[in-house]
């Protein structure tokens, strides 16, 4: 590793994780510290019971599906990449440990082959989504509501998933290569493996990374903590 | 010389005042609600004087968001550190008022937008603060 890719492939990634872990805590205590508003804003037809509300609130935070009716071409494309990006997210986790319950029932190269197909098909995916983001944007009233914010955000999104597809189809690395770079900055010895040094497509991997913590770093402080206030303004919904 | 200054304490009392409004009407709803608009603008055609007239100013999306800069820019932590991302304003900010004037008068308060909402944003709610 050289000086950058120490920095932004190592070092940062821990400043990432306690800038991420702080700004998520300050601005939950933020939320919390206020009172509710003593009026209630939900909107009728009430919950029969506390497990209808839980359900309507599932489903509301995860298929929004009131939102198909009048825009279903953002409902559709806002569906496949939120669904990729989660499921794209939980794959990630291959590199902190093999999903060996998968790799029995596939067998080794079976798994690859999965990895290679539904990886791929998920990183075109999510391509395709956050481009038709950014091309919304460009045609009002999109483009007159949009604010700095929404562009970088989308900007940061695209280089991640271009970076993150050329991992995955030029950079002809193997999983073990990156659960090797995965597991040295888990144990607070950041370094890249043979494999991965050897070849141009470090840089690749460093600028990914270094994109990623960027990303990671803003969150707490934008619109992206829907994510996660998206489930108490979809449960006041339903607070009738 | 002595009118200038008195009508500058005019102004900035106007504008503590103003600011103390906004600050006496947040409450953990609205919080959220200036936090996490995504600005998609699902809630185009949920608005009924939108989808007639395609005046920006009636999208419920950026109704709200005139409140929104006014929060960021005076109010929210991170905002007021670098309100250029959220194109913060000034409460007096002359265009701003004006167009929260016209959405808080013709907003008829009939929660459509809240309906058709991802995350259920109730823009009656933050428009209030401005009625």
């Amino acid at each position: 590793m050289n000086g950058f890719s120490f920095f932004a492939a190592g070092i940062m990634v821990y400043i990432a994780v306690i800038v991420f872990l702080v700004g998520m805590a300050y601005q939950i205590y933020g939320w919390v510290k206020i009172p509710r508003s003593s009026v209630r804003l939900g909107i009728f037809p009430r919950p029969k019971n506390k497990g209808v509300r839980f359900f309507k609130l599932l489903k509301d935070s995860f298929i929004f599906p009131h939102s198909a009716e009048v825009d279903p071409w953002m409902w559709i494309f806002a569906i496949f990449f939120h669904f990729s990006l989660a499921a794209v997210l939980l794959a990630h986790f291959r590199m902190v440990r093999e999903f060996t319950p998968l790799v029995n029932v596939l067998g080794k190269e079976g798994m690859e082959k999965l990895g290679a197909i539904a990886g791929g098909t998920m990183g075109i995916i999510l391509l395709i989504t956050i481009l038709f983001y950014i091309f919304r944007r460009f045609f009002s009233p999109y483009k007159d509501l949009s604010v700095f914010e929404d562009y970088f955000i989308v900007f940061l999104l695209i280089v991640i998933i271009a970076l993150g597809d050329h991992l995955r189809f030029f950079a002809k690395l193997s999983v073990s290569d990156y659960r090797a770079y995965f597991q040295s900055v888990l144990m607070f010895r950041p370094y890249f493996p043979e494999a991965i040094a050897a070849k141009g497509a470090r840089w690749v991997l460093t600028m990914h990374v270094f994109f990623v913590n960027l990303f990671v770093m803003y969150f707490p402080f934008s619109k992206l903590t829907h994510a996660i206030g998206t489930f108490a303004v979809n449960s006041v919904r339903s607070d009738v | 010389m002595m009118e200038n200054n008195s009508m500058i304490e005019k102004n900035v009392a106007q504008k503590e005042v103003l600011l103390e409004v906004l600050k006496s009407k947040i409450n953990r709803q609205l919080l959220f609600y200036l936090d996490i608009c995504a600005r998609c603008a699902i809630c185009r055609d949920a608005c009924h004087q939108y989808k007639v007239t395609k005046d920006i100013t009636f999208l419920p999306a950026y109704r709200a968001e005139l409140i929104r800069r006014i929060y960021k820019k005076n109010i929210s932590p991170f905002g007021r550190v670098f309100p250029g991302l959220f194109e913060g304003k000034e409460v007096d900010d002359e265009k701003l008022l004006e167009e929260l004037g016209k959405a808080a008068y013709a907003c008829t308060g009939c929660r459509r937008c809240m309906v058709y909402c991802p995350f259920s944003i109730d823009t009656t709610w933050v428009i209030s603060v401005a009625k």
